[in-house]
């Protein structure tokens, strides 16, 4: 009973906001244009879906997001690994990641469009340079966090290189890992729509600005919605995926209250 | 007696006075510095008399007009330096049934004034529109003012905008580098851009905005909401003559060093980048029209809308009769004389 | 760039970006946008590290507000900030408190999944000894779960600190009256490219200076902690 409870209180919550929205909506202290009723916006969604844009647009922005992110994970894991362990790189790179993370990059893209063009090439870049830094970050945090005491005995044990990598250092630093990576996708999907709402065009992004520039508020809220709910959906799975992979890991058990 | 009457009169000011003590607000929304009158209207001291008195003023940077539409809907802003296309946008998708066009930005193609352009590259094989078919076309936004006209031509000359061409969006201070890295055919250009000496030599004109609209275009309008308007009536009118005499003063050819100064400063440019053109009336060499009085061309306006909603681009028709208020302006332009 | 790879009018070389940088410098202009830059960063930054932190140590911890609270979570954060412009000033306008409220929805997810990891990865074991040692509820949560959080919490700041700036830039394009963002859109709407470089590095650099001043004391903090 309890679990089922617990099941169902975040749906609660939702649909409580759900209907809160809707009650806001018709009660006429806002015009459609400034919030438009949910069903109505609701109605929208079904209605691109059924022609089939919806999941067009969805199609393309999933896929920039989800190549730009595998680009991120397998550039910035190695790199992050690398600069967690050895010195001379990490006097190298570190000073280029605390100007590169914070630095705006979203200005750089009509650069990027006059190179790479238009299509998805120049969108998936965007996403790259944005995505991998979270990845970058914690990879480096883990590796560092490695105790000392576990490196000293996995070599006493005789492990080396490679081994010490494989068997020690990457599984303990794994978690901080997943979580550069948890924090990466949602920026993944994020710098697509952005780039998509920039550059026009097919995508969710691109639906949202053409809506946007119509001042077409159910179009807009249209948007919204779906990516609220591609983005949960996404967020959602990684967590799963973390409580699959970190099994061995005792954040993977019940949770540590008392 | 006459002392009476004096104390009277000054009784009655003060009461008018209290009673509009809290001086209006007035916020005034613009994307382009410089090119867009509120960025840089009060930039000269000493021309706004009623300013602080009657009313604040602030002018609020957007990035482009939809969000512009939000900031009317929500009272944000008071004014809004709207495109013909946008404000008919926010009357018709928006139902903002109550927005006023107040006032003239600019209007394009005047006899004697600049009318925008656009560009092929020099060596180009395209010749007249109809080369157009399968090209690469450079917009800035879909559903603009400069789109439309670009849109419009090309189905004068039997080409579908949507279908035979391709169609990218860049922002104007890229559009040079777009034609001559060849990732567009042909690129819209708008004053200052398109006085970009390299750009002159790289590319041709292949097509004005007057070639398709056939005349004036009543390219950008002061749009404010009835409701606003009406409380504020005497504050606007302040306003306005403050605004038609700063006009006037920006206009005025013994002022031109001086503002292009005031411009350069404002910009963060070098006073060159204005010294050629800025409030000049040299034809394609110049400025664009900008009404002394501020009044705008009611009639180009209703033909650009026409013209926009004849394209598709705007479901139902919007008629601009309905949607002025120049009791405003005409008033305010009495005083300044 | 200088081999001409893209025309100078997009990527200005990077001495024109310098002494572009040195006249925006020499105008307290540039210094006054920084401050409500810095002061809209800092409040939304602030506000994402303590509730993030509370929220996600408070998520691992007691069952009823994850539930509550995760769903807000997950959906508010895949969302691009600009695209909820048309609901945050429904209720906040344009002014400070829009901006202040996208950077702090930004800013929030890494501290609150850095937070509620690192808590839940607190060992059992360590929970149990020191409850049969009988440690209070809230003592264990302070002694024991929130130390061992900490190098997670800290990463998830050190990255709600890099985003804090990109979110700063990214929320004052679109409306606004001064900051280092509405510099970046009023230059580059002007085609200004070398001063809005500058600008886009002057940014960059504030968050390299800050990161650096952040990893000094977090290094501070973590060896306190041992």
């Amino acid at each position: 009973m309890a679990r089922l409870i617990w099941r169902v209180a975040p749906w609660a919550v939702v649909l409580a906001l759900a209907a809160a929205w809707e009650i806001f909506a018709a009660s006429g202290a806002v015009t459609p244009f400034m919030l438009p009723r949910l069903s109505v916006v609701l109605e929208r969604i079904r209605a691109d879906g059924a022609s089939g844009e919806l999941w067009q647009n969805l199609a393309y922005t999933l896929y920039r997001s989800f190549a730009g992110f595998f680009i991120a994970g397998a550039l910035g894991i190695p790199l992050g690994i690398l600069i967690g362990r050895n010195r001379a790189v990490r006097w190298l790179f570190d000073p280029l990641i605390s100007v590169g993370f914070p630095m705006p990059k979203i200005a750089f893209l009509p650069i990027v469009t006059l190179w790479l063009g238009f299509h998805d090439v120049s969108k998936i870049t965007m996403v790259v340079l944005d995505a991998s830094f979270p990845v970058v970050t914690a990879a480096i945090a883990g590796t560092m966090s490695v105790e000392r005491e576990l490196l000293w005995s996995a070599r006493n044990c005789g492990a080396r290189g490679a081994a010490l990598l494989r068997e020690v250092v990457l599984p303990a630093a794994l978690p901080q890992i997943f979580t550069g990576l948890q924090v990466a996708l949602p920026i993944a999907l994020i710098v697509a729509i952005v780039a998509e709402m920039k550059m026009g065009g097919v995508g969710l992004g691109g639906a949202m600005i053409t809506a946007t520039r119509f001042a077409d508020s159910p179009g807009v809220f249209a948007g919204i919605v779906e990516i609220a709910v591609a983005g949960y959906v996404l967020v959602k799975l990684m967590a799963v995926l973390r409580r699959r992979l970190l099994l061995w890991h005792p954040e993977a058990l019940a949770p540590a209250t008392v | 007696m006459r002392a009476l009457k004096s104390l009277f009169a000054a009784a009655l000011v003060l009461a008018a006075a209290t009673a509009s003590a809290q001086p209006v607000k007035i916020r005034f929304a613009y994307v382009v510095p410089v090119a867009n009158w509120p960025s840089i209207l009060f930039e000269k001291q000493g021309l706004a008399r009623h300013l602080g008195k009657s009313y604040t003023y602030e002018a609020v940077r957007f990035q482009g007009t939809p969000p512009m539409i939000t900031g009317l809907a929500n009272n944000e802003i008071e004014i809004a330096d709207l495109a013909f296309a946008s404000f008919a946008i926010a009357v018709e998708n928006a139902g903002m049934k109550d927005l006023r066009v107040i006032a003239d930005e600019f209007q394009d193609g005047t006899p004697g004034y600049y009318t925008d352009e656009y560009f092929v590259l020099k060596d180009s094989p395209i010749k007249t529109v109809k080369d157009l078919k399968g090209k690469i076309l450079a917009t800035n936004a879909a559903g603009s003012a400069v789109d439309i006209v670009m849109r419009a031509m090309l189905r004068k000359n039997g080409i579908d905008d949507r279908k035979d061409v391709n169609v990218v969006e860049a922002a104007f201070p890229n559009m040079k580098a777009m034609l001559t890295s060849k990732k567009a055919d042909v690129i819209p250009a708008v004053i200052p851009f398109s006085f970009d000496p390299d750009l002159r030599a790289a590319s041709r004109v292949l097509f004005t905005q007057k070639d398709v609209v056939g005349g004036r275009t009543q390219m950008i309008i002061w749009a404010a909401r009835e409701s606003f308007l009406k409380k504020n009536r005497a504050a606007m009118v302040d306003f306005m003559e403050d605004s038609i005499r700063a006009v006037h003063w920006w206009l005025d050819p013994k002022n031109h060093k001086e503002a292009v100064e005031i411009a350069a400063r404002v910009s963060k440019r070098p006073a060159a980048a204005f010294d050629k053109w800025l409030f000049v009336k040299a034809g394609q060499e110049g400025d664009y029209y900008r009404d002394p009085n501020l009044l705008p061309d009611l009639k180009a306006l209703q033909a650009n809308i026409d013209l926009q909603q004849k394209l598709g681009l705007l479901k139902g028709k919007v008629d601009v009769s309905k949607l002025n208020d120049l009791s405003i302006v005409k008033e305010a332009a009495k005083r300044v004389k | 760039m200088r081999l001409g790879l893209v025309s100078a009018d997009v990527l200005p070389s990077l001495s024109a970006v310098a002494s572009a940088w040195w006249n925006l410098a020499i105008d307290p202009d540039l210094w006054r946008n920084a401050a409500a830059s810095l002061y809209r960063g800092g409040a939304g930054l602030a506000l994402a590290i303590v509730v993030g932190g509370a929220l996600g140590i408070a998520m691992a911890w007691w069952r009823p507000v994850n539930a509550l609270a995760s769903p807000l979570v997950e959906m508010l954060y895949p969302m691009p900030k600009s695209a909820l412009i048309p609901v945050t000033v429904l209720w906040l306008g344009f002014g400070d408190g829009s901006k202040i409220l996208l950077i702090f929805l930004g800013c929030m997810l890494p501290v609150t999944l850095g937070a509620f990891n690192g808590a839940r990865s607190c060992e059992q074991a360590l929970v149990w000894s020191a409850r049969s040692m009988g440690a209070s509820r809230l003592n264990v949560l302070w002694d024991v779960v929130v130390p061992s959080a900490l190098p997670e919490l800290l990463n998830g700041i050190r990255t709600a600190l890099a985003l804090s700036f990109i979110l700063l830039v990214s929320s004052e394009l679109i409306v606004a009256r001064a900051g280092l963002g509405y510099l970046i859109g009023f230059l580059g709407e002007g085609g200004v490219y070398d001063a809005m470089f500058a600008v886009v590095l002057m940014v960059a650099f504030l968050g390299f200076f800050a990161d650096r001043v952040y990893m000094l004391a977090a290094s501070r903090v973590l060896r306190w902690r041992d």
